[in-house]
């Protein structure tokens, strides 16, 4: 008799391991691949994004230059650069050929990046659909030379493949300038590259960037101000905000000897006092060595975590654009007869300090009988997709805006002339996917969004009431002039007395009447 | 004719009050009593409710009221010139659509909705002290009559108990009524027309000896007033 193989054995030589790379080849909807027109303006959002995260970081006013050249109907070459601090050699090839690769998924500070996989993506997706590969130049100071580098990743190992690696001439101090050929498909209006800048111009103020359109139309976006943005600090992260995972990767990896002091140095807001506690309440030793700590042990330790009173995380980390810089933003890029904005202080959600930003422009070029338009933004970035998905147009959705002056039907956002821009600053924002288009819906940043939103109402509704009043009762106001001939002759059939009389000693009267009409026009308002 | 000359002037002086508003230089007025539950006083004489002496003054010169002061003067003239001086009468509706017309070199009518110039009738009436049909404005015709009365109606002379079926068509005007012969001892009022017809089939007010009147439906002012009128004689 034959001896049979078993099922599972035959199954364990199909097992085979998975690389990142290769799972996103598969799977290029999730980081924002969905279809060639998206392909494009995500390729030009991750790049731009770096671009001002990088400069933001060194404290330099942000020159970006965005080239978008059509080689054929759907093929593209996207280049972006900037005069950020650049990149050292060495880092090059993994920064933009290696995903999940970064400085900013470990931190706790906001930025516009968070994973690490932005960029290199980009490159995944440009190799995936042309074979070409990405063109990196980048010089890092006045007396270092710049780098050129021609990069694809490997799909099976996720590592970076030097095609290229020289040393070039490049009469720029500094920067980075990216080259990523990939098959697209441009488009203008909603949802467009051209919108995205737009939209990044209108959040970041202190930008100046030029960009390029297939059709080599050349687009400014001036620099309204050179005050630059508060520079975000790096927090540790707050006891509420962890999962036991993360919690037992932290006693595995920290340079405490003991656990009190984990507590201490590890986290935000915890002090000796707060630290002693927690161990109490969980009931292990204080100065048990951290990574001894059993997984059982660390239950309840979280559990003691939560049952303790721990002051919020401090806020100070966060950098909003500003009540005056938003609105100066609003002001570069709509044209509109009322702008206001709100600014709210910060809050926090599971222990990630947030805060909430609203700015309103109402009137001008801006559409009357239609929706209003919401500007999302996180971190400064503008969301273009999942609109309905996300919990800043619940927030906009579920707020009363008939109170606000504008009329609005249920479930659905309200009609009236206004661009209505909301941005979330966070350490970390919560989307609901890597590819950063909606906001989850958590509780405590769907009341404060409201609570923005409402204040914002509140300044809205002052202009409208003010603004269209004082029009109507203008216009009434004219109307005298034409009710005295109408007066005139219906008082001359009553009375038999003459028309023209009349009419002239009205318009008299109302020369004299008139200041008395505009005062109470004004006591009105 | 005497009595019309009475409402001319009335309406007149209106007109005249405001001109001499306007000879004094002052912002022109109309003072109008106040038809509201707080302005109405039950007198314990004739038990009847009756509007107190609060007045609102309408003023021309002011945003809120020029159009109604317009509005008010527009359609007096209308009463006085189109039915009082040619002895004609109107219905509300037609009132209305005399007085509608857009105001020159504007987009803005002198009424819009009838309601508009329903209540300016009604503040007419009011300010002068006359009643609606007294000012030429008729209400619609509804209701019948039987009974032993004889009526004296625009020179006709009307012997309500031989009218068969139908009986006699109580006009929306009764001020000017004249009872010529009335032997009958009470009035049977009903809204319901279906009543008054069997009633009248049966012959009751003979048999009753009584006057029958319907108004199918609510009771109209015509009826009303008709009923204030043979209540006083």
């Amino acid at each position: 008799m034959k001896e049979e193989v078993p099922i599972a054995e035959k199954l364990a030589k199909e097992q085979r391991e998975i690389s990142v790379s290769q799972f996103f080849t598969k799977n290029k909807h999730l980081l924002g691949f969905d279809n060639p027109r998206k392909a494009l303006s995500t390729t030009v959002k991750e790049l731009v994004d770096n671009s001002l995260d990088a400069t933001e970081e060194i404290n330099i006013l942000p020159e970006i230059i965005v080239e978008i050249k059509q080689l054929n109907d759907t093929r593209f070459i996207v280049t972006v650069e900037d005069n950020g601090p650049g990149i050292v050699k060495e880092q090059i090839p993994k920064i933009f050929a290696k995903l999940l690769y970064g400085s900013k998924f470990f931190k706790m500070a906001q930025a516009r990046g968070q994973q690490g996989l932005g960029v290199s993506s980009s490159v995944l997706y440009g190799q995936l659909t042309t074979g070409k590969s990405a063109v990196i130049t980048s010089k890092i100071s006045r007396n270092k030379p710049a780098h050129y580098y021609e990069l694809q990743i490997d799909t099976k190992k996720n590592e970076p493949n030097v095609i290229k690696d020289m040393i070039i001439e490049w009469d720029k101090d500094h920067g980075t300038k990216v080259k990523i050929e990939l098959e697209g498909f441009y488009q203008k209006g909603k949802q467009s590259v051209d919108e995205y800048l737009k939209q990044t111009a209108i959040v970041n103020p202190h930008l100046n960037l030029i960009y390029i359109n297939p059709e080599k139309y050349k687009m400014e976006f001036p620099r309204v101000t050179k005050e630059l943005p508060k520079k975000s600090k790096e927090i540790k992260p707050h006891p509420y905000g962890v999962e036991l995972g993360v919690l037992m990767q932290m006693l595995q990896d920290t340079k405490a000897t003991t656990l009190q002091s984990f507590l201490q140095n590890d986290f935000c807001r915890v002090s000796a006092k707060v630290a002693k506690e927690i161990c109490k309440k969980a009931g292990i030793y204080e100065k048990s060595r951290p990574k001894r700590i059993a997984r059982e042990e660390v239950e309840n330790l979280l559990k003691a975590i939560k049952e303790t009173r721990i002051i919020a995380p401090p806020t100070d980390c966060l950098s909003p654009i500003g009540e005056e810089l938003t609105l100066k933003g609003l002001k570069k890029e709509i044209n509109a007869d009322f702008y206001t904005t709100v600014t709210r202080p910060p809050s926090v959600y599971r222990g990630f300090p947030f805060q909430i930003e609203t700015g309103i422009a109402f009137g001008g070029d801006i559409p009357k009988d239609e929706q209003i338009k919401l500007l999302r933004f996180a971190n400064k970035v503008p969301l273009q997709y999942q609109q309905s998905a996300c919990a800043i147009t619940k927030s906009v959705i579920n707020t009363a805006w008939r109170n606000y002056g504008l009329s609005q039907s249920r479930g659905a956002l309200p009609i009236g002339p206004v661009i209505l821009l909301v941005h979330i600053a966070s350490v970390w924002v919560p989307f609901t996917s890597e590819s950063k288009e909606a906001i989850a819906h958590y509780p405590e940043i769907i009341k404060e969004i409201k609570l923005a939103l409402q204040d914002i109402g509140r300044k809205l509704v002052v202009y409208i009431r003010k603004h269209i009043k004082s029009k109507e009762q203008k216009e009434k106001i004219d109307l005298f002039e034409k009710y005295i001939p109408e007066l005139a002759y219906s008082l001359s059939k009553l009375t038999n007395h003459e028309k023209d009389e009349i009419e002239s000693k009205l318009k008299k009267l109302l020369k004299k009447e008139l200041p008395t009409l505009e005062a109470e026009n004004g006591a009105k308002e | 004719m005497v009595q019309k000359n009475k409402q001319i002037d009335k309406l007149r002086e209106l007109g005249e009050k405001v001109i001499k508003d306007i000879d004094r230089n002052k912002n022109p007025s109309i003072t109008i009593p106040i038809r509201a539950l707080s302005n109405v006083i039950f007198n314990e004489k004739t038990k009847t409710i009756e509007l107190g002496n609060k007045n609102a003054l309408r003023y021309f010169f002011n945003v809120a009221h020029s159009k109604k002061f317009l509005q008010t003067v527009e359609i007096a003239s209308i009463l006085k010139k189109e039915l009082l001086e040619t002895d004609k009468h109107e219905h509300l509706r037609g009132v209305f659509y005399i007085a509608k017309r857009t105001i020159h070199g504007t987009n803005v009518n002198i009424v819009d909705e009838q309601t508009e110039s329903d209540k300016v009738i009604e503040d007419l009436e009011v300010i002068t002290g006359l009643s609606r049909e007294q000012l030429h404005v008729s209400a619609n015709k509804m209701g019948s009559m039987v009974g032993n009365i004889v009526l004296i109606d625009s020179g006709d002379s009307i012997d309500c108990s031989k009218l068969g079926k139908g009986g006699y068509s109580v006009p929306s005007i009764t001020d000017e009524l004249v009872f010529k012969k009335i032997n009958a001892k009470y009035v049977l009022y009903m809204e319901k027309a279906a009543v008054f017809e069997r009633l009248n089939e049966d012959k009751f007010w003979i048999k009753n000896n009584c006057i029958l009147v319907t108004s199918q439906g609510q009771t109209t002012r015509g009826i009303r007033i008709w009923g204030i009128h043979i209540f006083c004689c």
